[in-house]
């Protein structure tokens, strides 16, 4: 039997039967891993409640080598998040960020970038001082960028013209080709998905400014809803299916309005 | 266990099937059951169709009823200006154990879940909104669990009640963060109720 212990945030959560739960941590020290916590749900003494959706703990697994999960033997709280529990836009967010995550890691490979980017926007999002939609872009443009599906806003996909040297104000998006396309290689139409040359530099910024500056970058309200469009396209596309948490979101952004 | 005849080993593929029943568990009760009584062993298989033929779920509440409004719903000594909200029938009975509460409940039959895809229209918050502005309803207690989801359904719900004229408060502290009702003690659960505090 050997230990294994890590800082990791807690990215899903199941039932197991009556009284175990299942559990899929993003741990710093060997990325994705997927664990039993035994009597969870019955034993207050046991994890005294720690095992909560996006919680940050400290965590102590013994894995074995005979076949079955990881069993959770220790977790402490490292930070718990007390505006995101009790608001359902911010936990839709989280969720989404965390289901993202849980489908686009392997299991024990580590991942330090993905793992301090979901970090560190589970806990701008319960401070608050970043719109939540703000971080979801800046979230979603990070992450396929350590995925290396980075949607490619600086040259043309089809005939890798400069935008730079563009100068239409507004630039069509291609899903399948993964980025912009120049105007001459897909003529602008409205039924197309596009984007203002504005908002791109907004979005190429946002991905790679330092993240104590993320606060600095406002979004009109046209770019924010342009970029969160965009994004929440291109992701699913390339993921090959949407995320159940995306769905939801747009559902309560429809309640909303 | 396959020395067993194909009747025994049917009952006993059944048994394991239910929660926390092993497949040695399962083979114990099917002997158990083996022993019984032609009469014990005909009022067990009965009532377990019964319970699938009579049960239905209360129009006001969405409690497990034998009948269209339950028990605690038509029990005119219960105080119907208070409404106790749970996400599961079985939270609701861990409440009346405690016996702490003398409200009428609504069950929510679930818990807003952005992971599953679980919106408002998918549980009775609609119900439970139309029951409200009917009148006489004067305060909502959100017995949600303290889970990060639970807790997001209680503040939705606080929000979607604030336009209407009831008091509404949350169930107290010491349910531990995380925590399911059906594994709370009673004592704990007794004392949340009592010292339940406004939104
Ligand atoms: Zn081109
Ligand atoms: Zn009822």
């Amino acid at each position: 039997m050997a230990l294994f212990s890590s800082p990791a945030i807690l990215i899903r959560r199941l039932d197991y039967g009556d009284f175990d739960l299942i559990i899929t941590f993003l741990t710093y020290e060997q990325g994705k891993m997927t664990a039993i916590a035994k009597s969870a749900k019955r034993s207050k003494k046991r994890f005294s409640g720690v095992l909560e959706l996006f919680s940050l703990l400290d965590i102590v697994v013994s894995t074995s080598n005979r076949k079955g999960l990881p069993v959770l033997t220790e977790a402490s709280f490292s930070r718990s998040l007390n505006h995101i529990r009790g608001n359902i836009t911010k936990t839709a967010y989280a969720s989404y960020w965390a289901e993202l995550v849980n489908d686009t890691l392997e299991e024990g490979r580590q991942q330090v970038a993905v793992f301090e980017l979901l970090d560190y926007a589970l806990k701008t999002l319960d401070v608050g001082d970043i719109p939540d939609e703000v971080l979801s872009i800046l979230f979603q443009m990070r992450l396929l960028t350590l995925s290396g599906l980075c949607p490619n806003l600086n040259y043309c996909c089809t005939c890798h013209s400069d935008m730079a040297d563009n100068n239409q104000y507004k630039i069509n998006v291609d899903l399948a080709k993964g980025g912009v396309v120049c105007e001459h290689c897909t003529p602008y139409s409205h039924a197309q998905r596009c984007l203002a040359r504005g908002t791109i530099k907004q979005l190429q910024w946002l991905n790679t400014c330092d993240l104590n500056k993320a606060g600095r970058m406002r979004f009109s309200p046209t770019a924010m809803r342009e970029s969160l469009a965009f994004l929440e396209a291109f992701v699913p596309y390339h993921l090959g299916r949407e995320p159940k948490s995306l769905k939801f979101l747009r559902r309560l952004r429809l309640q909303a309005e | 266990m396959y020395h067993y005849p194909p009747s025994v080993l049917n009952l006993i593929k059944h048994l394991s099937r239910l929660p926390g029943i092993g497949e040695k568990t399962a083979e114990r009760l099917a002997m158990h059951i083996l022993k019984m009584s032609r009469r014990d062993a005909e009022q067990l298989s009965q009532s377990i169709l019964a319970l699938k033929e009579s049960i239905q779920i209360c129009s006001m509440c969405f409690a497990l009823s034998d009948t269209e409004t339950c028990k605690i719903c038509s029990d005119p000594s219960r105080d119907a200006s208070l409404v106790c909200v749970v996400e599961q029938p079985g939270d609701m009975a861990s409440i009346e154990k405690s016996g702490a509460y003398p409200g009428l409940y609504h069950i929510l039959q679930g818990v807003l879940s952005p992971m599953n895809n679980i919106g408002p229209d998918d549980i009775h918050i609609k119900e439970l909104l139309a029951r409200i502005a009917s009148g006489k309803v004067t305060e909502v207690v959100l017995a949600t669990s303290t889970s990060v989801e639970g807790e997001s359904t209680a503040g939705f719900i606080a929000e979607k009640l604030r336009s209407l004229p009831v008091k509404v408060s949350r169930i107290a502290s010491g349910v531990p963060i995380g925590g399911d009702l059906k594994y709370v003690d009673q004592v704990t659960l007794r004392r949340a109720m009592e010292t339940r505090h406004a939104l």
